[in-house]
């Protein structure tokens, strides 16, 4: 009899609490809301996250652990803008988003490519900059293609990207299947390690990669495509610091700052 | 008279199906040593734990000076620091040496400091002769010297009664005779004893009376002379000639 | 870049950026689990029917569950939680919370064998002598059981801290990630650094399962606890 009372008692309680932890919050009023930038600027940092792997973009020294890269300064010129300076937080790729969402960081600047899937989810900012994709090979190859198709040809060619970027969604809606025709990489540096060590015939990747990466391996680009925008990445719950990134971003480029970017990390 | 230090009245226990104890009743005096035995399985050892309510009664009542305890309300914790207990398998506790193995129930649950408690544990082992190894750890002791630690244990304690479960059956021959010496020399200084076991010479040394527990009821009951010279039932005879096979020594304890 | 840097500077940047946060991030979430695993087990021993299944239920449940999804279900999911934190910590917080109640699961079921491989009639005597359950618990079987847990614990140990390596991708500079920041400047080394990662989580966990395990066995065989 009192063990039946203990699990009536249990079930009552568990769904009581459900009721309560449903309606009550509506009863309140709406706390005011606090717009991330009011909080950053009484913090005194912001808070961006990035893929630290992906030079000339985003990289990380460890000899003297510092961030480097063309993302990192377009960030910096961002805080500077709000008067705060940056914080890094430094994960995996995939994972950005969710983070973001989840108000972990309140930035994204990881050369993340716009496209409409992740503008459901995030707000883009205005382009910041545009890059092509390449497909590059070893200098030794004699691959050659005329578009981005012939790559269908035969799994024996085997071809490598970064996962999760534009550049596998690319050969997915060409009828490509991930380990059958291509094999993703999760870092731009082991796809160029795989490429360099034969694993893979070709990679396609961002042409700034490419550049980074021409000094390390001997390879050559044989096809480029059209390009394509980068954005910076927030909540749409913040229009404020939208506002501001996309300030900074238009006045970079009327006053020469983001040219002059793009000459160092990319030229 | 005075009161009876314990009373059991009308104690009955089951497990189960399996009736253990049916209607067993005695009164202890103060200073008395009762012996109580039969064969295994009778309920002696489930009687013990329903003394100190480890194990409570189905049925029955039993009385500490008067106090009952089977009523609800009873703070059992605080009579059973009146009742001692020494097991069968000594039951002491490992990771303690044995100084603190008497010492902590006198600090955690009488309050007493701790050099109050030291002290008075030192004492008990004198008693029982083992204040020379009071820094040793039980595995470091022999089964006598464990179970003489036990004894110290429960009478640090300084209960009203102190109840003995087979205290010497799971000791090798040659260790027995220094735990019986001491239950001996305690029972002389007139404490009071309930001792379930086989040891017949102890019985008839200091046993006030002798209640014999044949399948959960007593069987018979009376001194340990009317045990020896002339004991009534047919079971009683049986057992006592058994338990003499064993231990020798036939025709000095019972004569024809 | 500069020239490739030689293993001891590669051995002592891992080391000095990455250990200190692993270490922090394990004896974080060994200490909850073992606060709450304590709990559990308690309920589990000495609990009436309805606790001990609670207990027994988390127990399965979390042993079912990997750790990345439920440092996902906190880090993204239920990211609220700790609402009460700076957004920086969030993801810290998440990672030693999906931690902390998996190695709770574990350790519930380390203690729970420990406290019942203590001899019953200690707990028996303990009570004879007028000790509440809760005192000898408190001071006779939890001393034994505790014991009797250590080589099983530092297991445990061993598992929780491999699996703070996970933090790596929730922008916590621990070991595995101090490792991959240096392979990835240095890509042409990241065999030799990776299995330098490798050997120091083998330092930190060998030493301490070889010493605390047999060191105890030793005293547990001492003392004789445990067993009838």
């Amino acid at each position: 009899m009192r063990k039946q009372a203990a699990i009536i008692g249990m079930i009552l309680c568990l769904g009581g609490g459900l009721a309560i932890g449903w309606f009550i919050p509506s009863l309140f009023p709406t706390p005011t809301r606090v717009a991330v930038i009011d909080t950053i600027q009484s913090r005194g940092t912001f808070i961006v996250g990035t893929s630290a792997d992906y030079p000339p973009f985003e990289d990380f020294y460890t000899n003297n652990d510092t961030y480097y890269g063309f993302d990192v300064d377009i960030a910096d010129l961002i805080a500077a803008e709000m008067g705060v300076t940056v914080v890094w937080v430094d994960m995996d790729f995939d994972s950005l988003i969710g983070a973001c969402t989840a108000g972990s960081i309140d930035m994204i600047a990881a050369a993340m490519t716009y496209n409409e899937v992740r503008a459901e989810k995030l707000a883009a900012s205005t382009t910041y900059v545009t890059v092509a994709q390449a497909v590059i090979v070893k200098n030794s190859s004699s691959m050659a293609i005329t578009a981005l198709d012939n790559l269908t040809i035969a799994a024996n060619q085997l071809i490598g990207v970064q996962a999760g970027t534009v550049m596998q969604a690319d050969l997915e809606a060409l009828g490509m299947v991930a380990g059958v025709n291509f094999t993703t990489y999760p870092r731009a540096d082991a796809l160029m390690l795989a490429l360099d060590g034969g694993a893979i015939e070709a990679a396609y990747v961002d042409e700034p990669i490419y550049e980074a990466f021409k000094t390390t391996y001997e390879i050559k680009v044989i096809f480029s495509t059209d390009p394509e925008p980068l954005a910076l990445w927030t909540r749409y719950s913040e229009p404020e610091l939208l506002y501001v990134m996309n300030k900074v971003i238009l006045e970079g480029y009327q006053d020469g700052t983001i040219q002059d970017l793009i000459i160092t990390w990319f030229g | 008279m005075n009161k009876p230090v314990l009373r059991v009245l009308d104690v009955w226990k089951s497990y189960g199906e399996l009736e253990v104890l049916k209607g067993i009743s005695f009164d202890v005096e103060e200073r008395e040593v009762k012996v109580i035995f039969g064969p295994s399985g009778s309920g002696k050892s489930t009687l013990l734990r329903c003394i100190n309510l480890l194990d409570p009664p189905d049925k029955g009542l039993i009385y500490l000076r008067g106090e009952n305890l089977t009523v609800p309300g009873v703070d059992l914790n605080m009579m059973r620091t009146r009742i001692g207990m020494v097991f069968q398998q000594f039951n002491l506790f490992s990771h303690l040496k044995a100084i603190d193995n008497v010492s902590i129930a006198l600090q955690r649950v009488k309050g007493f400091t701790k050099e109050e408690a030291r002290k008075k544990a030192y004492d008990a082992l004198e008693r029982v002769k083992m204040s020379n190894w009071a820094d040793h750890y039980p595995a470091q002791l022999s089964g006598g010297q464990q179970q003489r630690v036990g004894i110290a244990r429960a009478l640090a304690m300084e209960p009203d009664v102190v109840l003995f479960d087979e205290p010497t059956s799971a000791l090798d021959p040659e260790l027995i005779g220094e735990v019986l010496q001491v239950m001996l020399d305690i029972a002389k200084s007139g404490t009071t004893m309930i001792v379930v076991t086989h040891e017949m010479g102890f019985a008839r040394a200091v046993a006030s009376e002798m209640i014999f527990i044949d399948d959960g009821v007593i069987s018979e009951r009376g001194t340990p002379d009317h045990f020896f010279k002339s004991p009534e039932s047919e079971r009683v005879k049986n057992f006592l000639h058994k338990l003499d096979i064993l231990y020798g020594g036939y025709e000095k304890l019972l004569k024809e | 870049m500069s020239e490739l840097p030689d293993l001891p500077s590669i051995f002592f940047y891992i080391l000095v950026t990455g250990l200190p946060t692993t270490l922090i991030l394990t004896v974080l979430a060994l200490g909850f689990g073992f606060l709450l695993g304590m709990v559990l087990a308690i309920m589990r021993v000495y609990g009436e029917r309805e606790l001990a299944w609670i207990g027994s239920a988390y127990e399965k449940l979390m042993r079912g569950i990997p750790v990345l999804v439920l440092i996902f279900i906190f880090a993204y999911g239920i990211p609220e939680i700790f609402w009460y934190l700076d957004s920086l910590y969030r993801q810290v917080a998440s990672i030693i919370l999906a931690l902390s109640l998996r190695s709770a699961a574990y350790q519930s079921q380390i203690f729970r064998g420990a406290i019942l491989s203590v001899n019953p009639g200690q707990m028996l005597a303990a009570r004879a002598i007028g000790m509440k359950q809760i005192q000898a618990f408190r001071h006779i079987v939890l001393p034994q059981a505790i014991r009797l847990a250590v080589p099983a614990w530092t297991n445990e140990y061993s598992v929780v801290i491999k699996d703070t390596s996970f933090a790596y991708s929730f922008g916590v500079i621990e070991l595995t990630k101090a490792a991959y920041r240096v392979s990835v400047n240095f890509p042409i080394l990241w065999a030799p650094t990776m299995l330098i990662a490798a050997i120091l989580y083998f330092l930190v966990t060998y030493p301490v399962t070889r010493i605390f395990g047999k060191k105890q066995n030793k005293r547990l065989k001492e003392l004789g606890i445990g067993g009838k």
